[in-house]
């Protein structure tokens, strides 16, 4: 009886553990960079392959388009710094890894994100991340992931609040 | 997202009397504050009384109770955060889907 209680009382610790950490840093992202040459990190040429969350050891892919990788790719290295629709197209727009996103495989793709598109993005961002939730069995506000932040004036500023974990695949595998 | 320190606070629902006593008394002496939930009761009526972080839940029995309390935990936490996480025990084995089934409503299934 006494190792039943012992591995309940484990399960309950990391459960907790899991919680702890949900509730201070937001959930994990996993964001795979294909086209990856060893040796180097996180290179333009690279492209972002897929974006998941994972919970509870397993992985629920995020649906989600070309332009929508390559935003929350951006706010993920930028996590640190809320920004603005303008910060955030100009930080693309001037990102080599933007510019020559995909472009180890031979063929670059790109994709222009105006200003006034953030918004909308921010939206489905927040959809995605929300599918992907509610198929983990996890309840999470994706507002509270993907965080607007006000200012002193009427701008908004966008913020992702999640653990990273970038993982590279190179052509080979 | 919110800091969080205090205690952890574990609610025993669902579990024959005997185990319950003898699983909170052992929670209790590893420092985790345990309520125990002496009959099966809705969700809302089960986190009236405290804040609590984990619910661990006896999926062994009253299966249409605990597929129940995972629907109105559902419910809960989109409205409030992902406060409780659920911890499922089980002293019957009952197969791979049963399995994936509860852990897909968020569950953590530990046999005993």
């Amino acid at each position: 009886m006494s190792d039943s209680f012992r591995s309940i009382g484990y399960q309950a610790e990391t459960a907790l553990l899991e919680l702890a950490d949900l509730l201070q840093t937001g959930p994990v992202l996993r964001v795979y960079h294909r086209f990856w040459k060893p040796g180097t990190e996180c290179l333009p040429g690279e492209e972002v392959w897929a974006i998941s969350l994972v919970h509870q050891g397993r992985e629920f892919r995020l649906p989600l388009t070309l332009a929508l990788r390559l935003l929350l790719n951006y706010l993920a290295t930028t996590r640190h710094v809320p920004q603005s629709a303008t910060q955030i197209a100009a930080g693309i727009r001037r990102s080599p890894f933007c510019a020559k996103h995909g472009m180890n495989s031979g063929i670059c793709s790109r994709r222009k994100i105006a200003r006034s598109a953030i918004k909308e993005y921010i939206k489905r961002l927040r959809t995605a991340l929300l599918v992907a939730f509610r198929e983990a069995g996890l309840s999470l506000d994706p507002a509270r992931v993907l965080v607007s932040r006000a200012t002193a004036g009427n701008e908004v500023q966008y913020q992702l609040v999640s653990r990273i974990e970038v993982v590279h695949v190179s052509e080979a595998d | 997202m919110e800091a969080d320190w205090h205690m952890a606070a574990i609610l025993l629902a669902n579990f024959d009397e005997e185990f319950r006593d003898r699983l909170a008394a052992f929670l209790r002496v590893e420092r985790h504050s345990v309520h125990v939930a002496l009959e099966p009761a809705p969700l809302s009526q089960l986190l009236r009384r405290a804040t609590v972080d984990l619910l661990i839940v006896d999926v062994s029995h009253r299966e249409n109770y605990v597929r129940d309390l995972l629907a109105d935990l559902g419910a809960h936490r989109a409205k409030r955060g992902p406060r409780p996480s659920v911890l499922g025990v089980s002293r019957v084995y009952r197969g791979p889907r049963f399995a994936l089934d509860l852990e897909r409503k968020g569950l953590r299934l530990i046999y005993v």
